[in-house]
């Protein structure tokens, strides 16, 4: 332990400007919580039901994070050296498993932080006070660091073995459908059909959802949520009973901790390899942030014997892909992205006026363009350009790109498709079927400009390290994201007269507007690439 | 004394080490030889506590996944893995208190005979791959472990580095260690191991003891190749 402390705190030492941005993270989210009482105006005027409501549900938000992060972090926050200076070590697996933590813990806290910076809307929304936001914050805490334990524990426990963790989140996905399921049926019996629910104010839907029974019962985060509950509500019995459930839970853990023997050292080598891989990558002047770490990598008896020349890249990254994953297409970044997106869109729409969808819809598509900007800048393309064989063989620069970036687009076509849904479910009405496949076109053709965007910062800006970079790549799509919109503009304008009577083909219109912007654009960045790497 | 009994490690369906079995006491250098893909990094991995197998390895009598197993073995990768923001003397000093050494001149005296005193303030990320192996080396042997295991040590070091590391397998044998090296370069074993295990489609397909004054009829590299080659 004390080497382990020492390790730590040298490299806390050597890292001023990270400790520089954790000490203004913390400033500004405890400067940002004591200021929300200055907040006098509220959308919603203030209701502790209300309040309460709307605050189960982000606890459970967070429990789902944790949940997520214990997940994946379990075998993955390793650094190469671990493998020699940790496992080889005497330290025990527990030991050795906790060394993993700061990078789940880090995530979780960055979420936090979020969600602090983030509460003035809460207040002009609902009217969230101080208090509320910091007995959030203690609850949060509470529930992240338990269900984190539990998750990390499972991960551990089933590092090699894929089914068992399918199941579990499996169940806890059912878990939530079925709340879901159970709460919008029983309003549904309150509000005598769906019809009428529909035309209720959707804080008032999520209120009743998040102070149902089935919320309260949720595993962690209902429970701590209670406290609170019970403290504005003045009911106190809840307080022992939660109190001794956490506990229960708690115990429950340590023992699974001490108990249970962890054997996760062969899948943390095996993915610290491609941590390696990455790092050498990086170190060509590539960065791979955005690209995700393979936990199994199937070999059975799959034979790689397709595509010749240029298309060998194609199907090299495709074959890379399907072995990963039979579902390499969903972007595991991007569907996080998706769920802020939805509560954007959710928000936006409690609070804008039935005539205003069409503001919803645009609100929506930025946001989900703006987030495609971090989720599409990088990629397997950009990876291809550290390793050597995308300069050596043989073939047309332009082909070999194309072919790489291609293998991409399955992900980039299903992530538009979620992306138009998700739009769908909101602006039912308004955004119609050809709004839709318009926006699918227009997503798909954004995500390839961002991408062909990361690739030429990649070229150009490499030896200014990679936060630079990325900064810059990041400022460069948003601007090229407006400069598309300059287009779309001025042609809906110019129609709108003709078709206004049709929502659905003004949205068409403009969409597809965007759509061709973009693919213009994105058609220069292949010819600018094509020329950067021609004379590489 | 290294000893490693009936062990196969499989990935899916392809096995890496098939029901491997060998000993190597106390005093002795051990090498494992054989062509890329033979498996020999596979057994290092496992010896170390990396992997999962079946059979059972053990580290002067103890289970290989035991703390006090742990705390008699030195183990250098194939590829040196060093942290970014440790200097090289922080990584020593991590060792020796991760070991629990109470011995804290044993650092320069390591660092010293790796010549890597003027790097001691340097940043793991700043050395070149040769200077990590050197500084993983160092790590191993700050403990003063019983058994030593090498993964490819040779590959990336300098002649003088070279030379150093033979010094050291010599001094380690003479000081009663158990020496375990993977290799796949035959030139670079020379005359300071006492037996030869060849490796080949992670089973050992012969053993060879350098026995002094003894001479057999086929030399390390006829049979290394005989084997190899396919002709055995």
């Amino acid at each position: 332990m004390r080497a382990y402390l020492y390790r730590v705190l040298i490299t806390v030492k050597r890292r001023p400007i990270a400790d520089i941005l954790v000490v203004v993270g913390i400033f500004s989210a405890i400067i940002t919580v004591a200021r929300l009482d200055t907040i006098t105006v509220n959308l919603v005027p203030r209701n502790d039901e209300i309040v309460l409501g709307i605050m189960s549900l982000l606890l459970i938000i967070c429990f789902d994070y944790a949940f997520a992060t214990g997940f994946r972090s379990g075998v993955l926050g390793y650094h190469p050296a671990d493998m020699t200076f940790q496992f080889a070590a005497p330290f025990s697996r527990v030991f050795n498993l906790f060394v993993s933590f700061p990078y789940g813990v880090g995530s979780m806290v960055v979420f936090v932080w979020l969600l602090c910076v983030n509460s003035p809307v809460l207040t002009w929304w609902i009217g969230f006070t101080t208090v509320d936001m910091i007995a959030f914050l203690i609850e949060a805490l509470f529930i992240m660091a338990l269900t984190f334990m539990i998750t990390s524990f499972i991960s551990a426990k089933f590092a090699d073995k894929v089914w068992p963790k399918v199941v579990i989140v499996v169940m806890l996905l059912a878990f939530h459908f079925v709340l879901f399921a159970v709460v919008i049926s029983q309003l549904i019996r309150e509000y005598g059909s769906f019809a009428i629910l529909r035309e209720e104010s959707l804080i008032i839907i999520l209120t009743k959802a998040g102070n149902s029974i089935w919320s309260d019962a949720f595993p962690i985060a209902g429970w701590v949520g209670l406290i609170y509950k019970g403290l504005l509500r003045g009911v106190h019995s809840y307080f022992p009973l939660v109190v001794s459930l956490y506990v229960l839970v708690s115990v429950l853990t340590v023992l699974f901790y001490r108990k249970v023997k962890l054997d996760f050292y062969e899948t943390a080598v095996l993915n610290t390899g491609r941590i390696i891989e990455i790092v050498e990558a990086s170190k060509a002047g590539v960065e791979a942030v955005n690209t995700g770490i393979a936990r199994t990598a199937v070999v059975g008896n799959e034979v790689y014997k397709r595509g010749w020349g240029a298309s060998a890249f194609f199907h090299m990254h495709l074959f890379e892909n399907l072995r990963t994953s039979k579902l390499f297409f969903i972007n595991k970044v991007a569907m996080i992205y998706r769920i802020f997106a939805l509560i954007v869109l959710l928000i936006t729409d409690s609070i804008l006026s039935e005539d205003l969808d069409v503001l919803v819809i645009i609100i929506g598509m930025t946001t989900m363009m703006v987030l495609n900007a971090i989720v599409f800048g990088g990629g397997k393309t950009v990876m291809e350009l550290g390793r050597p064989y995308f300069f050596l063989v043989p073939e047309n620069t332009i082909s070999k790109l194309a072919m790489c970036i291609l293998a991409d687009l399955p992900e980039m076509f299903f992530d538009g498709v979620l992306c138009a849904l998700l739009i769908k479910l909101v602006a039912w009405n308004d955004f119609t079927w050809l709004p839709a496949v318009t926006f699918v076109v227009m997503m798909t053709a954004f995500d390839l400009l961002s991408q062909t965007v990361g690739i030429v910062c990649v070229k150009l800006l490499r030896q200014f390290g990679k936060f630079s970079m990325m900064f810059a790549r990041y400022i460069l799509i948003i601007a090229l994201l407006v400069i598309g919109m300059l287009p779309a503009d001025l042609v809906t304008n110019g129609i709108t007269p003709y078709i206004a009577d049709s929502l659905s083909a003004v949205l068409a219109v403009m969409i597809g507007m965007l759509a061709v912007s973009y693919s213009l654009m994105w058609v220069l960045m292949i010819v600018i690439s094509w020329r950067l790497f021609s004379r590489a | 004394m290294l000893t490693v009994n009936g062990v196969t490690k499989k990935y899916k369906k392809f096995v890496a080490n098939d029901n491997l079995s060998f000993t190597i006491n106390d005093g002795e250098v051990g090498i494992l030889l054989g062509p890329n893909g033979a498996g020999k990094s596979t057994i290092i991995k496992s010896i170390a506590g990396l992997l999962k197998y079946t059979g059972t390895i053990e580290i002067d009598g103890l289970d290989t996944h035991s703390l006090e197993a742990k705390r008699k073995l030195g183990y250098i990768p194939e590829i040196p893995a060093l942290y970014d923001t440790l200097t090289v003397d922080e990584h020593l000093e991590f060792i020796r208190r991760a070991y629990r050494v109470e011995d804290v001149s044993i650092k320069d005296k390591l660092l010293d005979r790796f010549e890597l005193t003027d790097k001691k303030k340097k940043m793991g990320k700043e050395l070149s791959k040769g200077m990590q192996q050197k500084v993983s080396i160092c790590c191993a042997l700050m403990h003063d472990p019983s058994v030593v295991i090498f993964d490819e040590p040779m590959v990336g070091l300098d002649p003088h580095a070279i030379k150093e590391l033979k010094l050291v397998f010599q001094e380690l044998r003479d000081a009663g260690k158990t020496v375990l090296i993977s290799t796949h370069m035959i030139d670079t074993i020379e005359d300071y191991w006492d037996v030869v295990h060849i490796m080949m489609n992670g089973k050992i397909a012969a053993t060879k003891h350098n026995v002094p004054g003894t001479s057999d009829d086929k030399s390390l590299e006829e049979l290394f190749f005989e084997i190899t080659e396919g002709k055995a």
